[in-house]
């Protein structure tokens, strides 16, 4: 478990920005020090811990320690086997959504760390998906991969403009889809086990 | 009933047949007219076959007429069938030869018809007498050239002797023609036309008169039958055929030449149509199967990704290992179909060939390497050309590709470039074997089952075509230089300022 977080760590684990963890630092609010030799902040578990419950954020992302992946696809077979991929690697926590809708309300429900979204969905498209998801403030921290058998440049583009960080091919290839969602979350791309 | 009974055995009667020594003649290359002209059966025949038919005023007894086809063919036909020859009495021969060189005279004078024409209604006067009838020959005579599809100037000068001049021009014939064979009539005809109108013709009277006086002796045409006759008839309508053939068969020619034309244009407009349908079609089927097909290999691969990152025994991960990169075959497929069948908009920018042949040779090396197949990049033009980097880098990839297909270990690929109008013509060759020849025709079809082995497999000619075709370009085979494929793509000014 990981035991010190950086800056940008603790933003994403309490859902606020970076510049409010710094200024509640440098103030003394949230307590840690700093790296040797550097000005780099470092922010110990449990004054991180101790920091979310004074002000009321939920703690529970810090005490599973794992990022929470919404995970939103119709076809129910490849939902499962993608959550047990994704949940064996050990870092990460993972919902389901199966459609458009039921996604909306999750997102905003379980304020998951990114969305691995299914471009063709039943109700709404994935495009809506992420507009929804953007135009809304408060989810802005929220990652989005967005997943498909398409695979035209423009269509993906299109993708990219609506809001989605990433994009993945189906059938995809477990480890390459977690590097991508690593990179987006600022975690190790290599499992720890 | 009079009539009745003399027409009765006209109507009856089988062709008028020609006598031997006349189709001898006409057995002659060329044949002989003059040899013909005496015998009314031949006479008959050459104004049968007279097609397309002069009028009285211009028709000439000439090479041309007697070398149709159909008249020595007729003839021969004829030499087999029951057939009135020669009337027996030479009387009435004489008759038609004295009455033919007296019209024919008249007309070379007088000017008002052509003499051959002129002849030919001489010769043929007495027809009816000819064919047996006696009264009535005049209207036996008529039923035959009716019967026998005779031109309509001859039909009516010797057909209606016995109506007025007047009549007769009434319906239709040459005045000229009808004038002179009355004149003759009236002056040699004697007795033999009891029912012949006849009207005074002053100036044309007067010269038939003087020109009866010194009328040519009768010539008698032999009719005993020749032994040989039949052989040279056939080949006089052979020759006759190749010779007329000649003339009728060029403009035929010009006009098949433009039919094979007009139906090359609809043959490609239509493969043009129906290559865009073809490619309508599967990109709409390669857009449905991107989604349904991929969401179960998503499945499967999921899961034997699953079981593999369990498995401890190398040999069953393995073998997982082989489904999940099959799931990805599959998709790829699916992704080259839809490459091939509606590529992505070009994002056209100004490229150096030098550049992009390099990347390719970068991007494909290692992979050459361990095949132990050398590429070169021969760049012979340092031109630009205008079109999305990204394609014609797949397109040339593709291309390499199919040549490390076909090229064994030690071989080599050589990819060069060069300007040809305003293209820029990058050639990829290499030291392999050419298409398999049952396979040439489609190798740029997606999915052509012929092709089992080597070059040319999967979809990587097919889409670097298509994307070529995207770019305003093309991929060529040339079968001369069977390992050579040719990307040409629009050549570019070089830019001012340094491009990628």
């Amino acid at each position: 478990m990981k035991t010190v977080f950086t800056t940008g760590e603790a933003a994403k684990i309490c859902k606020v920005s970076q510049q409010t963890i710094i200024r509640c630092f440098d103030n003394g609010q949230l307590k840690g020090f700093r790296v040797p030799g550097s000005k780099f902040r470092r922010i110990p578990r449990e004054s991180l811990y101790r920091f979310m419950r004074d002000n009321q954020i939920p703690t529970d992302a810090l005490e599973s320690g794992k990022r929470k992946v919404l995970l939103v696809d119709d076809d129910a077979e490849l939902v499962e086997v993608t959550a047990r991929l994704l949940e064996d690697d050990g870092r990460f926590e993972v919902k389901i959504a199966a459609n458009g809708f039921d996604a909306g309300m999750m997102v905003k429900e379980y304020r998951p760390d990114i969305m691995l979204l299914d471009v063709m969905l039943p109700d709404i498209n994935g495009k809506e998906v992420c507009m929804r998801v953007r135009s809304d403030a408060s989810l802005e921290e929220v990652r989005i991969i967005c997943i498909s058998g398409m695979v035209e440049d423009d269509k993906i583009q299109e993708l990219r403009l609506a809001g989605a960080d990433d994009f993945e091919r189906k059938p995809f290839d477990v480890e390459i889809l977690i590097d991508k969602m690593c990179r987006l979350l600022d975690m190790e791309t290599a499992a720890v086990a | 009933m009079s009539t009745a009974s003399s027409s009765q055995p006209a109507m009856a009667l089988p062709w008028l047949r020609p006598a031997s020594a006349s189709l001898l003649a006409l057995t002659d290359d060329p044949p002989d007219a003059s040899a013909i002209r005496l015998d009314p059966g031949l006479v008959l025949h050459a104004l049968r076959y007279s097609r397309p038919t002069p009028d009285g005023a211009t028709f000439a007894l000439d090479e041309a007429i007697l070398c149709q086809p159909g008249l020595s063919e007729t003839a021969a036909a004829l030499l087999g069938e029951a057939t009135v020859s020669a009337p027996s009495d030479s009387n009435v021969l004489q008759l038609g030869q004295r009455l033919a060189h007296l019209a024919s005279k008249l007309a070379a004078v007088m000017g008002l018809c052509s003499p051959d024409a002129a002849w030919c209604a001489g010769l043929l006067a007495p027809l009816g007498r000819y064919c047996g009838a006696s009264d009535h020959h005049l209207s036996a005579a008529r039923k035959l050239l009716a019967r026998w599809r005779l031109p309509g100037w001859i039909q009516i000068a010797v057909g209606y002797l016995d109506l007025p001049l007047d009549e007769a021009d009434g319906l239709g014939g040459h005045r000229g023609l009808n004038r002179i064979l009355r004149a003759a009539i009236r002056r040699v005809g004697g007795e033999s036309f009891p029912k012949f109108a006849r009207e005074a013709d002053g100036e044309l009277d007067a010269l038939a008169g003087r020109f009866a006086e010194d009328l040519p002796a009768y010539v008698e045409v032999p009719r005993d039958p020749v032994p040989e006759l039949l052989p040279r008839l056939l080949r006089a309508t052979a020759r006759a055929r190749g010779r007329s053939a000649q003339s009728w068969i060029a403009p035929l020619e010009d006009r098949i030449d433009h039919l094979v034309d007009q139906l090359a244009e609809a043959r490609l407009d239509f493969d043009h149509r129906l290559r865009d349908a073809k490619l309508e079609a599967l990109s709409e089927f390669a857009a449905g199967a991107s989604h349904e097909f991929n969401n179960p290999l998503a499945v499967i691969s999921g899961n034997a990704q699953w079981l593999k990152s369990r498995e401890a025994d190398p040999d069953k991960a393995g073998h997982l290992a082989t489904i999940i990169r099959q799931t990805q075959r599959v998709h790829d497929l699916l992704t080259g179909t839809r490459q091939f069948s509606s590529p992505s908009a070009a994002k056209p920018a100004v490229h150096s060939v030098e550049s992009l042949l390099g990347r390719v040779q970068r991007d494909i090396q290692t992979e050459a390497d361990g095949l132990g197949i050398r590429i070169e990049v021969a760049s012979a033009c340092a031109s630009f050309l205008l079109a999305d980097g990204e394609q014609v880098r797949t397109a040339i990839s593709h291309l390499v590709r199919n040549a490390l297909e076909a090229v064994g270990q030690g071989g080599w690929i050589k990819l060069t470039s060069a300007t040809a109008g305003s293209s820029v013509v990058i050639a990829v060759e290499d030291s392999g074997s050419g298409p398999a020849e049952d396979a040439q025709e489609h190798l740029f079809d997606p999915f052509f089952s012929g092709r089992s082995a080597g070059r040319g497999r999967g979809l990587g000619l097919p889409i670097a075509w298509a994307l070529a075709r995207n770019n305003g370009g093309d991929v060529r085979w040339d079968p001369t230089a069977p390992t050579r494929f040719a990307l040409s793509l629009p050549l570019r000014e070089a830019p001012k300022r340094q491009v990628a």
